[in-house]
């Protein structure tokens, strides 16, 4: 699969998809970009 | 019959403890029956490999079968919905994935809050991309790439999975950053005829589904889309040399239903952990 494994705690996860929810929320705003 | 005031505030204070000591023993004997894991993309996709290699290593550490069920759908909403759904008893769990954080932001019209709603269990790894160009095309390296679209705008064709889809979203932020402009070129089957055959030039992909290509010098990587260079591919620089503060990959982790017990979380999160260490899933 290529996968980089990334253990983490339950609350490290949590930050990493706050944070990655965050981030693409502010790009599909700037680029419009709708779902098909 | 009474009770002596001191024997009763003993019962009471028992009485009391017993949702805590209850909680703590069900999380103790957690599982007594088998485990799902809801995956939202079909058979043979990435995510579902990646829940098949988690759930068997699940399976021999708990004791107890745990199961993938897939439910593709609406770009893994389907399955989501289904788990936010789910009683929090640790029976029914996701295989989340980057789709799930682009889906938030991408569909106004959700049933659910994907941060509210869902409680994160593990995460397990991450999927690094490659910006892959076609071999006829002119540029080299990512400040070639960056300087060939700003003298030639809106003549770059970018193929993507779809409008939304990873592959999309990376190449936005990526033109966002670099100050440039391709034609997005969004496809329903797979982009990889017109990108060998050069009808669309550029796409942002999974490295292990394009490492073929590139290693038979049927298509070109430019860089890698993760903060550090992938270790399968040593010599590619990645993007964030060139464009500080880039880092993007399709992650892959476990998360369940909100309110899920601590200690059920703890435990599936632990040996999560010791499977990632372990070489049997690490292979």
């Amino acid at each position: 699969l290529g996968e980089v494994l990334m253990p983490m705690t339950p609350a490290e996860f949590g930050n990493l998809i706050g944070n990655e929810t965050e981030k693409w929320a502010k790009v599909i705003r700037e680029a419009n970009i709708k779902p098909e | 019959m009474q009770l002596p005031r001191r024997h009763f505030l003993h019962l009471a204070a028992g009485a009391a403890a017993f949702p805590a000591m209850s909680r703590n023993a069900s999380a103790q004997a957690y599982p007594t029956r088998p485990v799902r894991i809801l995956a939202g993309f079909p058979p043979g996709s990435a995510a579902d490999i990646t829940a098949r290699l988690v759930g068997q290593w699940l399976s021999e550490r708990l004791g107890q079968q745990v199961i993938v069920d897939n439910r593709p759908g609406a770009s893994g909403n389907v399955a989501t919905e289904a788990v936010v759904r789910a009683a929090a008893d640790g029976y029914t769990l996701l295989l989340a994935t980057s789709a799930n954080a682009i889906n938030a932001g991408l569909y106004d019209n959700l049933n659910f809050n994907f941060i509210r709603d869902i409680a994160p269990v593990a995460s397990i790894g991450r999927t690094p991309y490659a910006i892959v160009v076609t071999p006829s095309f002119p540029a080299k390296t990512v400040p070639e790439l960056i300087a060939y679209a700003k003298a030639n705008p809106g003549k770059i064709n970018m193929a993507s999975a779809g409008s939304g889809s990873a592959p999309h979203i990376f190449g936005a932020l990526f033109m966002f950053m670099a100050g440039i402009d391709m034609v997005h070129v969004p496809y329903r089957g797979s982009y990889f005829p017109d990108l060998l055959g050069g009808q669309v030039q550029v796409v942002f992909c999974p490295v292990p589904s394009s490492i073929g290509y590139i290693q038979a010098g049927k298509l070109r990587a430019l860089a890698v889309t993760t903060a550090a260079r992938w270790q399968g591919l040593p010599n590619l620089p990645s993007v964030a040399e060139v464009l500080p503060g880039y880092d993007v990959s399709l992650w892959f982790g476990i998360a369940a239903p909100k309110n899920l017990p601590t200690a059920v979380i703890d435990r599936l999160n632990k040996e999560i952990n010791a499977g990632l260490g372990d070489a049997k899933l690490n292979a």
